[in-house]
């Protein structure tokens, strides 16, 4: 478990953020809230999949079946 | 067991929330969830040593496994509830976080109801 992880989420939210201006200015205001969204859920779902892991290892440790 | 890269970890994480926070508040919260699994999981192997020598100094002093079992378990809920609750109460949700701690705590009582009855039964045996 590196510490890569904790860059990918900061970058996926700078790129987000840097998307959102570049579409704000276009005047594409859905568009960009959708690319939050999206971004939220990529996140989410990475992080989700750590937490599992997290809990799984914690459950074998404490057989907390 | 170098405490420093746990530390270091920890202030990257750090760095990384608040550098977020105001650029795009949502991604502080996953950036301080990633940071604590990320500790935990490189925590776990030190942690199962632990437990494990635990066991061993358990079997010894003939305390019954199954007492052992459930005061590992207890400290499993409690370690785990803290976590989640600590999160959520960085993120100002204090009344979830409360609610968490008021779920572990059910969850604790009914896990020691077993070791309530056993000693019972031992102190009713004595008498």
């Amino acid at each position: 478990m590196s510490i890569d992880i904790i860059f990918r989420i900061a970058g996926v939210g700078l790129i987000t953020a840097v998307i959102n201006n570049i579409l704000e200015k276009s005047e594409k205001k859905e568009i960009a809230t959708l690319v939050t969204l999206a971004g939220l859920v990529i996140v989410l779902l990475m992080v989700i999949e750590m937490i599992g892991g997290l809990f799984d290892t914690l459950r074998a440790i404490f057989r907390l079946y | 067991m170098d405490i420093f890269k746990y530390i270091a970890i920890g202030f990257i994480g750090m760095v990384m929330v608040v550098t977020v926070k105001n650029i795009k508040p949502e991604y502080s919260i996953y950036i301080a969830l990633a940071t604590g699994v990320i500790i935990l999981i490189s925590l776990s192997e030190t942690i199962m040593e632990a437990v494990n020598t635990f066991s061993q100094i358990a079997d010894k002093s003939g305390l019954s496994t199954g007492v052992f079992n459930a005061i590992l378990r207890i400290i499993g809920i409690g370690y785990i509830t803290e976590y989640s609750a600590s999160l959520c109460e960085d993120n100002d949700c204090s009344s979830i976080a409360k609610k968490i701690q008021f779920a572990g705590k059910v969850a604790i009582f009914v896990m020691a109801m077993p070791i309530l009855s056993g000693i019972i039964d031992i102190v009713g045996g004595l008498l």
